[in-house]
């Protein structure tokens, strides 16, 4: 009996906040590391895939500190019950990579061995490759989440026979179409900011190199997704909802393509990677599971240096699934871009500008020196809308001070390369 | 013949005939005639038969005719002379006589004697008397009592009470007063009334009938009477004899000058055991609580050694123990989940709640089965006389309380009913998430208390409670508790009393899961224990006082159950068998009084359990950690078979030594079974949380405690001052592997740790009970710390060393703070101090999977940051002298005045594949609430 996800997570903490409407709740701090251990990590999560695999070996790092330490100059290997091995060999820092492409069969079990440079051994439990499931359905459907928003839900069956329960892992890519709501085909060429070459400060246009219009987007998920078959009645997984997106995310605005990768995995590995979810997560204000060292299946020979990771053997399988907006939402407005395309007018010279000739014929800019439409541009935060039709009139009436030559967008309004590729990716299908 | 003299008239009125007595006694004295007396009357007045003999002897008698009204008499007197007569007719009265035979005059006394003689040594003791006793002094004559003028002078609620009248023949160092105390609103007998005689300073405390006998040396005396709920009351007596005197005393609900915490002031002292608290909830009405909710067990954790994890935990800690180590009783049936909404109410009903005895130290004989407290609450008896109710009005919750007279004097109901109406507040708010949300919770009780007569009366209580919450719009949380109880009391005689108990408990929670997918389920547990229970108390002699009796409990534990909810839901149904037990103790307790200093309760209790099929238990190859690679066996039984048994001997001694009469040393040693065990994986209590009882494979858990304290009042009782110290073990607590899966799990014991615990600490308390200004101050200083340690890695905790608990706070201070101003206008102020819980703090970060992670090593060895609040109020009475239709009260409170953000618990969630570290707090910036209250 493993392992089930009985819990539904209290989504809004914002509910007990305002059940007295007092509370202060939740709040994020600044933490500090107080008392650091270095402790091997081991990120070996290998498949029945043939291809070169990796494992990561690295250690824990301060909450200061952004980077983890990479553990160098290890011994990896797998070994196999009859003792023949496979070894990973260190390429970028703290990467293991087989030394040739990995080929692990069904029949046979395997143990991680790890030899790190202080001489501490940490061995695995001899593991099996689960049998191989095909993903046999991606579905999106419409309908309403727990927390009663619209939108569509991107749900999985996995059929299985084996009467038993099984445990899956989830990773996914999606990829989105976006299309750049004001695109104009100018964009800026030159940025002349130099006072003194005698034109003064000068932006000029150009017609588009390249089309920026329609561009694409990737994004990988970045949470632990479980699913397992236990406590249901259906042997296999059915209606998993991998992912939820609201009608008001640009990503399913036009077209959306997600590729689910599935790893089926042991009901230990499963215990792991629940736990390591309970952990980084927040139920609610009152209940706060107990956190503690992960129970891996990786041991160290020295019980004094700790170990995080779990050796996975998992089947992998991955298929994709596209869907338009206008399949689950005909006629309905699109979902809001990405941001906000409000026009400005940043003027060229600022309010106020005035300079003085220099002895030497060139000039010096009193006080506020900066061009406002110059320094955005160059900050690249504006893209080119339309010529500002109040500008000559300006410049007639109040003078150079506060003229704006044109209307800007903010980037990615005209110019959609700001959030992805023009380039689409190489499965792409419309 | 001597000169007749008086030595002393002892007075109390001034008598206007007894001053001219005593101008008519020092006349010269006259001989005497002997005249015989007849009379036959029946029911007449006093003062006429008097006047009867008077004509009929011709003598003169003086006497205050006020003395003498309403007394009737019935004599037949014949041939007697006239001492014989008037002995005769004073026979049952407090009179005595003097005839003074030279002037023909009988002067009638009340209480009192004429001493015609002056005591030995008046003028003087020769050096060679050595060997004489005080109380013989007198010689043939009690000694007189005397009076100092100013005690009649001062009016007094309660007169001056005479007892008895002098028996010119004793000369008993002390004569013996005994009565009854009575309640004058329901005419019930007052229980453990503490009258202090206040000259000596020694203590009666009244028996469960309301009876009492004391010792009193001959004359003047004050008593005081303390009781909960009894407004305090002096009376001040005069010992002629031995004599009767009952205490017809009113409550003190009105009694709002003094509020606060009067009650079990000599008690501390006098009793035996240690660590006993008493709480009464009207008493603590103004002590302000968060959104102006009166709460016991709020109350109860501002005492030392009674404390949770913090705001928003459910559980109760007390002296170190864990949540599930305290046996919650309302009116003898125990309530698993005695709190509303994540313990932040409690739900228990404060208007039909009378109060609480809180053992935490020396648990009677009675009670067993929890390991660390006894909160043995009770509920109030109704109003036998008139119609009453009282009720409030807060911001979260309404509530209505009612006493009915059923039969006059004889029969009661209180019906009493609260619930929370901030659901509507979470529907009426525009945002979408939180007005699909619901929290709400009700209770309600019903208590029927009959008096059949004075020798047997019956209690019966029915509770209700549910809890309703939901956070999202497809799970919906609940729990009820639910129970029921009676019992009879019954005198057999003087000596002995018994009661006979029948009570049911149930508790029980539910999900329901109505989401968007295939995976709606309905998920219940629940346990139920029904207890019967018998209990005697037989008071053998003036040393020995017996508590025994006999109680059974039977359990039925519906462990999980899951089932598919509606037609397309794929949650395959699991019913984990269902568990029974069977728990039974015999028990037997001895008060012995060894000498008027020492004090020593005696106990002994053989507890026993046995798990009962029908269900199958897996066994596990010894030397083996327990998972499902190491189950030998699975054994089945069936239904009523005995699965494991359980069972020792408790021992429950206590022992008390006044050093002074205000001023004793008390200590205590117990030990105790635990039978059924919490099963969490949170670091605080949550409602989802199981009972198990023990099986072949999950131990009884064991502890025992020692304890020693001082106890000392000042100023009258004014200031009750407590110092104790404990040290306590426990084996076999329960705790779980990290990442444990509890809830629907049939083989629990694979997850599941059993180990020792241990907890010491000090406890001051200081308590002003009277006065304008009065409260508490109490410093704790305690530790709690716990053990996992096995052969298996996988089945130790911080390396098999003792760490702290979650609920491990070693400074603790609260202060409760009450002034009242006028009549009208009272203040109150709480503060308390923390030192910060501890928490289970990441060692480091770890990217694994391409996302950060924190690293968890060791279990709390960090602390959260130190806690502390103070919270104001403001009581203000209605003004109800003229109107009496309805009293009222309001309560203006702020909880967390200083808005100080008490962390409560740290996070650390992967979001985007980076850490955040959160803290949560449960009120952090002050709450202001205000609460009418009525009574009518």
């Amino acid at each position: 009996m493993k392992k089930r996800k009985l819990k539904p997570r209290f989504a809004g903490l914002a509910v007990l906040c305002s059940f007295s409407m007092l509370i202060s709740c939740v709040e994020e701090f600044g933490a500090e590391t107080l008392d650091f251990q270095s402790v091997l990590v081991v990120d070996a999560r290998l498949t029945d895939e043939i291809k070169e695999q990796t494992i990561y070996l690295s250690r824990t790092f301060e909450f200061e500190s952004e980077i983890p330490n990479p553990e160098q100059n290890a011994e990896v290997r797998i070994v196999n019950e009859a003792g023949s091995a496979v070894r990973f060999e260190e390429g970028e820092p703290g990467a293991y990579t087989s030394a040739s492409p990995l080929q692990l069969s069904h029949q046979e079990r395997y143990q991680l061995q790890i030899i790190t440079t202080n001489g501490t051994t940490y061995t695995s439990d001899f593991e099996r490759l689960p049998e191989q499931l095909g993903i046999a359905e991606i579905k999106a459907i419409r309908r309403t989440n727990n927390t009663g928003l619209d939108g569509v839900a991107i749900v999985l069956n996995t059929e299985a026979s084996s009467g038993q329960p099984e445990f899956f892992r989830y990773e996914y890519e999606e990829t989105y179409k976006i299309i750049a709501p004001e695109y104009n085909p100018f964009e800026w060429d030159e940025i002349d900011y130099d006072i003194n070459d005698g034109d003064g400060w000068e932006v000029t246009l150009k017609a588009r190199d390249e089309q920026a219009r329609v561009c694409f987007a990737s994004n990988l998920s970045d949470e632990i997704l479980l699913a397992s078959s236990e406590g249901s009645s259906f042997s296999g997984i059915k209606d998993f909802e991998l992912r939820f997106l609201s009608k008001d995310n640009y990503f399913i605005a036009h077209r959306y393509s997600i590729l689910v990768k599935q790893y089926h995995h042991s009901v230990n590995a499963n215990s792991f990677f629940t736990a390591l979810e309970d952990f980084s997560s927040f139920d609610n204000v009152f209940s706060n599971v107990q956190p503690g060292l992960l129970e891996s299946n990786i041991r160290s020979n020295r019980e004094e240096d700790l170990l995080l990771g779990y050796f996975e053997l998992s089947t992998y399988t991955e298929k994709r699934f596209y869907f338009n907006y206008e399949d689950h939402f005909p006629g309905e407005p699109l979902p809001p871009y990405i941001i906000s395309c409000r026009v400005g007018a940043p003027p060229l010279y600022p309010e106020g500008f005035h300079f003085t000739p220099a002895g030497d014929g060139s000039f010096v800019i009193d006080g506020n020196g900066n061009s406002p439409l110059i320094e955005g541009i160059l900050a690249g935060l504006y893209d080119y809308h339309a010529e500002n039709p109040d500008y000559e009139e300006w410049l007639q009436t109040e003078g150079l001070g506060g003229a704006a030559p044109y209307l800007v967008l903010p980037s990615g309004c005209g110019d959609c390369r700001r959030f992805g590729s023009i380039v689409p990716p190489d499965f792409w299908e419309e | 013949m001597p000169i007749k003299r008086f030595v002393s008239v002892p007075l109390c009125v001034s008598i206007r005939i007894v001053s001219s007595l005593l101008l008519l006694l020092t006349v010269i004295p006259s001989w005497g005639q002997e005249k015989t007396v007849e009379l036959q009357l029946n029911d007449i007045p006093l003062e006429d038969a008097l006047l009867a003999i008077e004509e009929s002897v011709g003598y003169q008698f003086f006497f205050e005719s006020d003395w003498l009204a309403d007394k009737v008499v019935s004599v037949d007197i014949t041939g007697a002379t006239l001492s014989e007569a008037l002995d005769q007719l004073f026979s049952n009265t407090e009179f005595n006589y003097y005839v003074l035979e030279e002037e023909n005059r009988v002067i009638v006394l009340r209480n009192t004697v004429v001493y015609d003689a002056l005591p030995e040594g008046f003028f003087g003791r020769n050096d060679s008397v050595l060997t004489q006793q005080p109380t013989s002094v007198i010689g043939t004559r009690p000694p007189p009592v005397f009076l100092s003028e100013n005690v009649a002078a001062t009016p007094r609620k309660y007169p001056l009470v005479r007892i008895g009248k002098t028996d010119p023949n004793s000369s008993r160092s002390s004569y013996r007063l005994s009565g009854k105390a009575i309640n004058s609103r329901t005419g019930e007998p007052i229980p453990d009334l503490a009258i202090r005689i206040q000259r000596t300073n020694t203590l009666v405390i009244t028996d469960e009938n309301g009876e009492f006998t004391m010792q009193l040396t001959p004359g003047y005396h004050r008593l005081s009477t303390r009781a909960l709920g009894i407004a305090d009351s002096d009376r001040e007596v005069i010992m002629y004899n031995d004599g009767e005197l009952d205490f017809t005393l009113e409550e003190g609900l009105e009694q709002l000058e003094e509020v606060v915490l009067e009650g079990d002031a000599v008690d501390k002292v006098e009793d035996v055991g240690t660590g006993t608290e008493t709480i009464d909830l009207e008493e603590s009405k103004n002590i302000p609580l968060v959104l102006g909710e009166r709460d016991l067990l709020q109350v109860a954790k501002a005492l030392p050694g009674i404390s949770s994890a913090g705001e928003g935990a459910t559980g109760i800690n007390v002296r170190g123990g864990k949540t599930d180590q305290n046996l919650v009783l309302l009116d003898d049936a125990v309530i698993y989940n005695p709190t509303h909404f994540f313990g932040i109410f409690q739900a228990l009903n404060p208007f039909t709640t009378e109060g609480a005895d809180i053992y935490k130290g020396s648990v009677p004989v009675e009670f067993g089965g929890r390991l660390s407290s006894v909160f043995d609450i009770r509920t109030k008896n109704g109003n036998e006389k008139e119609f009453s109710g009282e009720g409030s009005i807060g911001p979260v919750t309404g509530n209505l309380a009612l006493e009915i007279p059923i039969k006059k004097d004889t029969s009661s109901l209180v019906i009493g009913g609260r619930g929370a109406y901030a659901d509507w507040i979470l529907r009426s708010l525009d945002d979408e998430d939180l007005s699909n949300s619901e929290a709400s919770f009700f209770d309600g009780i019903v208590k029927y208390h009959h008096r059949f007569n004075e020798n047997n009366e019956l209690k019966a209580t029915a509770y209700f409670s549910r809890d309703d919450f939901s956070i999202t719009s497809d799970s919906l949380y609940n729990y009820t508790n639910r129970l029921a109880s009676i019992r009879w009391n019954h005198r057999f005689n003087e000596k002995t009393s018994g009661a006979l108990l029948l009570a049911n408990s149930d508790y029980r929670f539910g999900i329901d899961f109505d989401g968007q997918a295939n995976t709606d389920f309905d998920l219940n547990y629940s346990i139920n224990e029904t207890e019967i229970k018998y209990k005697l108390s037989t008071v053998l002699n003036e040393k020995h006082s017996l508590d025994y009796g006999i109680t059974s409990k039977l359990y039925s534990v519906n462990p999980g159950s899951i089932e598919p909810m509606g037609g397309d839901s794929d949650v395959a149904p699991i019913f984990i068998d269902e568990e029974q037990a069977v728990e039974g103790a015999i028990f037997i307790g001895d008060e012995i009084t060894v000498t008027d200093r020492l004090k020593v309760d005696l106990g002994l209790r053989y507890a026993f359990f046995a798990a009962l099929g029908s269900g199958t238990q897996r066994t596990y190859f010894d030397g083996q950690p327990r998972n499902e690679a190491t189950v030998q066996d699975t054994i089945s039984y069936n239904s009523g078979e005995v699965i494991e048994t359980y069972g020792g001997p408790e021992v429950r001694v206590a022992a008390r030594y006044l050093l002074a009469p205000d001023f004793s040393v008390k200590a205590s040693f117990n030990n105790a079974y635990q039978f059924v065990h919490t099963l969490t994986n949170n670091t605080t209590v949550s409602p989802i949380d199981t009972w198990k009882l023990s099986d072949l494979n999950i131990e009884p858990q064991t502890g025992y405690q020692a304890a020693l304290g001082f106890y000392k009042n000042f100023n009258d009782d004014m200031f009750e001052v407590s110092l104790e110290g404990y040290y306590k073990r426990m084996d076999n607590v329960l705790d779980f592997k990290t990442g444990a899966d509890l809830l629907l799990n049939e083989n629990v014991e694979t997850e599941v740790l059993q180990g020792d615990g241990k907890a010491y600490g000090v406890e001051f308390l200081i308590k002003k009970n009277r006065g304008k200004l009065n409260g508490w101050l109490g410093y704790t200083y305690a530790r709690s710390l716990y053990r996992f340690d096995s052969e298996f890695s996988e089945e130790r905790i911080n390396n098999g060393e003792f760490f702290p608990s979650n609920f491990d706070k070693p400074h603790d201070i609260s202060l409760i703070a009450n002034y009242r101003l006028t009549k009208r206008y009272s203040f109150s102020a709480n503060f308390v101090y923390q030192t910060g819980r501890p928490v289970t703090y990441p060692i480091g970060t770890f990217r694994f999977n391409n996302a950060d992670f924190v690293a968890f090593s060791d279990r709390n060895a960090f602390r959260i940051p130190d806690f502390y609040r103070l919270d104001l109020g403001i009581n203000i009475e209605g003004n109800h002298r003229k109107n009496k239709l309805a009293h009222s009260f309001w309560t203006i409170s702020v909880y967390n005045v200083l808005g100080r953000n008490n962390p409560f618990s740290v996070f650390f969630v992967t979001e985007g594949g980076e850490v955040r570290a959160l803290q949560s707090s449960i009120f952090a910036i002050p709450v202001p609430s205000i609460t009418y209250n009525f009574k009518f």
